[in-house]
């Protein structure tokens, strides 16, 4: 339950075995390439490659194949497999199996791609661009329906000797200038018809053929989008869309006979097409990754990252190619701050599915601590208690579980908050809203109904004390990750650290001194109050005399008070409003009964029984649909607000080994 | 979250920055170094200045660098500013990144007009990549005007440019850059309309004068320097100006003379931007207004105070004058310009 430990790998290899050993590391996908190469010195670690050098394998003269070259040969010929493909009517998929087991080169998946395309290639060029053709009559066509007057015949404007037209389209705020200033134009401009497609007007401009130059820059200066109609199609809209439509008939026809001519070899195509594609992906990436290595006299080297559990798997593939190879393994630590390693959260059968409400926040960083089990468990505890039903909580676990095929994390979720949300109902002792009034054998820990004057003041004080202890575990997340990040200053004495903590201790113990609920004298809370507002005002210098740092004040005393005085009023607003925020829990879990409160009213209103029974239905799939979700959306938002704010760093780089894709 | 409350903290935070920024101190400094080593040694004692040599990770030092890292300066400032906002209002403070973004953008699309190469271009970039919405990294494997217009399919600016050819773009670059501002400005105001009245009043009064000294200086350059129709100036300026309409737009696109159009504006704007210009001793006009316009906007904002999302904008746009002030200095001293003399060309007097 963490994020997963990282080891920086330097495969140091001889430039002849260059390109098997890069198609084993691409193949294998556990190794996420390195692309923060700037920073400085980190990565340097020249002593492996000429150890290599000097221990392995002796100089010699290694001839590498220009990535470069490679890249647009690959992107050329996927071309022609994806047009080939296109025309074939065949969806192209990656498959390792074809990759690993052959050993087809690019030279032979480029023969092969050839001969191909001069036995089909003509014809599926010809497919292609009829299929084009098609579309773009239909565009033609589409456009010319939106005139409402199909009659008008633009034969005849055209035909004028003094006068030239244009149709097309403008943007909407473009129409409201060229109204303000219609009377500086030297065109007429009339609104023709819409497009249902593109929801645009349709206009069409008429101009003295002398100001041409003049219109033709003022129609670019409104975005105008000409709608040019080929010569070849006669007559009104009405006439030109029956040619359009004769004419979409003959291509039809074409692309038919012309499928029918390739259909034969069809089979053998498509299995070598498949072939070939795998091969340029591979070979594509390969170029990639040389792109990336580095050289050395007779070495090359690459950087990737690995899953401290998966050094054993890229060795294994690299063996597999060659034994003159040397792997220099380094964990983060080494490397020092700059370098920044991927993250991948690693978490147990539980948490899992809540991994989808922290990366919605941001994906934590690696040097931080994963928040993801703490979320599981105080999520569902926030949900259960504004939502507790053994019913309702049923409907979303029977939900989680339908779901969780399609969508596994949304689906994860709903059982768990389902889960929680019945066990809380046992405590409530409700089913579908019925509590022990209406059905005295539903088991119950309350007295009563939760709405019951003696339980609310309890449940409300519980979603304060749930809220104490979300918000405890919050600072104690908060202080770890900056203490592990060596940060002194945010983690002892920061508003998120030790002394933020006992300023918010301090703050609760004076409101509960104050109220008389533990006898306590007032002064003892009010002592550490204020000692620990004043630790967090001075936390810049305190942190600096303790640390021996020198000038105690980073930037000039007055700017650094006025500052951090500020901050701790914000500190003081904040403490305040995080501990009301999660009144809220207690508040929605009397809502909860509330609302449905209001639909037994009703349904006691109902003159028979059937109508009753379909109130409470109505008033249930009301509650399941509408009540989940604000309560779904309150649990995010105590999350998010009041406790992530507290320790989450994030801007962590996502671990994405390389594969083919 | 309630925005309001979030304010004490922006304020504070946005205070102390623009102390920091602007310590008189540290900017005789500036104005007194002799070279550009050691000018660029005092902008990294600073600390604001500093984040972006940081983010820019230049280790060579020349003009060319120099200028590159400070360009980044407000990226990185309004990315910090971001923490510090939430829900409609991070929305809004981030459509203020596309500013960095259409900039970067535009550079792409010239040196494929100008069919340069596009090897070192993503050094020159300023945009935010944590926030961005274009693909960048894919922009720059286009071979034409054309290519990447197509890969620009799905952002907000595909609509103004997708009639923009190479030919278009090299020969009127302004077609480009005014059309991208409107979608920058329409961006900036949807955004806007989505905050509290007090906010987005705040945004009208701002970002309208930005959109009024911007319109002022297009027009300016359109009739005194390009061979443009008035209808076609007054289709290009951008909407949504704090004292000049699209009414008195239309009068100073149709202006007969330079003449006429400078007493308009002295009138629209009830102050004189071009009084200090230099530019008809220099003849440097392009710098020029845009620094009159920028000072401008500094002595403007420079005694406000504003307790909504003015604070924020006020900063990010003082930034621009700040970014503008350190480059003319990083310029001045390479060439060794009297300091008197260098004096003139800032907008913050020190």
């Amino acid at each position: 339950m963490a994020i997963e430990k990282m080891v920086l790998l330097k495969i140091i290899g001889s430039p002849d075995n260059m390109h098997s050993m890069l198609k084993e590391l691409i193949l294998c996908e556990n190794a996420h390439l390195n692309m923060n190469t700037e920073s400085n010195g980190a990565y340097n670690n020249y002593l492996a490659v000429h150890q290599y050098e000097s221990e392995i394998i002796s100089p010699g003269v290694h001839s590498v194949e220009d990535p470069e070259e490679v890249h647009s040969v690959c992107d050329d010929c996927l071309d022609s497999v994806e047009e080939l493909s296109h025309g074939l009517g065949i969806e192209l998929k990656i498959d390792k199996s074809i990759l690993s087991k052959n050993s087809y080169s690019l030279e032979e998946a480029k023969q092969t791609l050839s001969k191909i395309q001069l036995s089909i290639g003509e014809r599926v060029k010809q497919i292609n661009s009829k299929k084009k053709q098609i579309n773009e009559l239909l565009e033609l066509r589409g456009k010319l329906e939106s005139i409402p007057d199909k009659d008008v015949d633009f034969g005849k404007i055209s035909k004028l000797n003094y006068f030239e037209y244009e149709v097309g389209t403008f943007s909407v705020e473009n129409k409201a200038r060229l109204k303000r200033n219609y009377e500086n134009l030297s065109a007429i401009v009339l609104k023709i018809g819409s497009i249902k497609s593109s929801s645009e007007d349709l206009y069409v401009v008429i101009y003295p053929k002398q100001f041409k130059e003049e219109t033709d820059k003022l129609l670019k200066s409104i975005n105008w989008n000409k709608f040019t109609i080929p010569e070849k199609y006669m007559g009104s809209p009405s006439e030109k869309i029956k040619q359009i439509d004769s004419e979409l008939e003959s291509i039809k026809n074409d692309i038919k006979v012309l499928s029918k001519s390739i259909e034969d070899e069809k089979e053998d195509n498509k299995k070598a097409l498949f072939k070939i594609y795998n091969v340029l992906k591979l070979e594509d990436k390969i170029a990639e990754l040389e792109q990336r290595a580095e050289f050395g006299n007779s070495a090359f080297s690459i950087d990737v990252w690995v899953k401290e559990g998966g050094i054993e798997t890229v060795e294994k593939a690299i063996s597999s190619v060659t034994d003159k190879y040397r792997i220099s393994v380094k964990s983060e630590k080494d490397l020092g701050d700059d370098v920044t390693a991927p993250t991948e959260l690693k978490n147990n059968w539980f948490s899992k599915p809540f991994e989808m409400i922290v990366k919605m926040y941001g994906l934590p960083a690696y040097k931080e601590i994963d928040p993801t089990p703490l979320v599981a468990v105080t999520f569902c505890l926030a949900f259960g208690i504004m939502f507790g039903d053994i019913g309702q909580g049923f409907v979303y676990f029977l939900a989680g579980f339908l779901l969780r095929k399609k969508w596994e994390d949304a689906g994860g979720l709903a059982i768990r908050l389902g889960a929680s949300s019945m066990i809380f109902g046992c405590v409530y002792g409700s089913f579908f809203g019925l509590e022990k009034a209406e059905l005295p054998w539903i088991p119950g820990l309350l007295n009563g109904s939760p709405l019951s004057p003696d339980n609310i003041p309890m449940i409300l004080v519980s979603g304060i004390l749930f809220g104490i202890v979300a918000l405890t575990a919050s600072y104690i997340l908060g202080t770890a990750n900056s203490l592990k990040n060596g940060d002194i200053e945010q983690g002892v004495f920061g508003k998120n650290g030790i002394f933020g903590y006992v300023f918010f201790i301090s703050f609760i113990m004076s409101i509960v001194a104050l109220i008389g609920i533990i006898n306590i004298p007032m002064s003892v809370p009010i002592t550490t109050l204020l000692i620990s507002l004043v630790v967090l005002i001075l936390r810049q210098p305190i942190a600096n005399l303790i640390s021996g740092r020198r000038p105690l004040f980073n930037e000039s005393p007055g700017s650094y008070l006025t500052e951090s005085i500020f901050e701790a009023i914000e500190t003081i607003l904040s403490t305040l409003s995080n501990s009301i925020s999660f009144v809220r829990v207690g508040a929605f879990a009397l809502n909860h009964s509330g609302l449905f409160l209001a639909f037994m009213v009703i349904s006691e209103m109902m003159p028979n029984m059937p109508l009753r029974i379909l109130i409470l239905l109505v008033g249930n799939i009301l509650i399941l649909s509408l009540e989940g979700l604000i309560v779904l959306i309150q649990s995010l938002r105590l999350h998010y607000y009041e406790m992530f704010g507290k320790y989450f760093i994030g801007g962590g780089v996502v671990f994405k080994p390389i594969k083919l894709s | 979250m309630n925005p309001n409350m979030a304010f004490y903290a922006v304020n504070t935070k946005i205070a102390a920055k623009k102390g920091r920024i602007l310590k008189k101190e540290d900017w005789n400094k500036y104005i007194e170094s002799t070279s550009v080593e050691k000018l660029t040694e005092i902008f990294k004692s600073n600390v604001e200045i500093n984040k972006a040599f940081r983010e820019s990770g230049i280790s060579s030092v020349n003009r060319d660098s120099v200028e590159i890292a400070l360009n980044k300066l407000k990226t990185v400032e309004i990315e910090e500013l971001l923490h510090y906002f939430s829900g409609e209002y991070k929305e809004f403070i981030r459509t203020m990144l596309m500013e960095e973004e259409i900039s970067d953008l535009s550079l792409v699309i010239r040196k494929l007009s100008r069919e340069e190469s596009l090897n070192e271009v993503s050094e020159r970039f300023v945009h935010s990549k944590l926030f961005t919405t274009v693909d960048f990294d894919d922009l720059l494997t286009s071979k034409d005007v054309d290519q990447l217009i197509d890969k620009l399919k799905k952002t907000p600016y595909y609509n103004v440019l997708r009639n923009l050819t190479g030919e278009h773009a090299l020969k009127r670059e302004f077609h480009m850059e005014m059309k991208l501002h409107v979608v920058l400005y329409n961006k900036i105001y949807e955004a806007a309309k989505k905050l509290d009245k007090v906010d987005f009043n705040a945004v009208k009064e701002i970002v309208g004068l930005k959109i009024d000294l911007l319109n002022l200086q297009w027009i300016y350059r359109a009739i005194k320097y390009y061979n443009i129709l008035p209808e076609e100036i007054f289709n290009y300026s951008l909407e949504g100006g704090k004292n000049i309409d699209l009414k008195k737009i239309r009068k100073l696109c149709y202006s007969k003379s330079i003449k006429e159009f400078k007493r308009l504006a002295r009138g629209f704007l009830d102050y004189d931007i071009f009084q200090d210009l230099n530019a008809e001793k220099t003849g440097d006009t392009e710098i020029d207004i845009n620094t009159a316009a920028l000072s401008y906007m500094f002595n403007y904002l420079k005694d406000k105070r504003y307790y909504n999302i003015g604070a924020a904008i006020s900063f990010i746009y003082l930034l621009d004058v700040v970014i503008n002030d350190l480059t003319s200095i990083t310029e001045g001293i390479k060439y060794h310009v009297p300091k008197e003399k260098l004096e003139e060309y800032l907008a913050y007097r020190v």
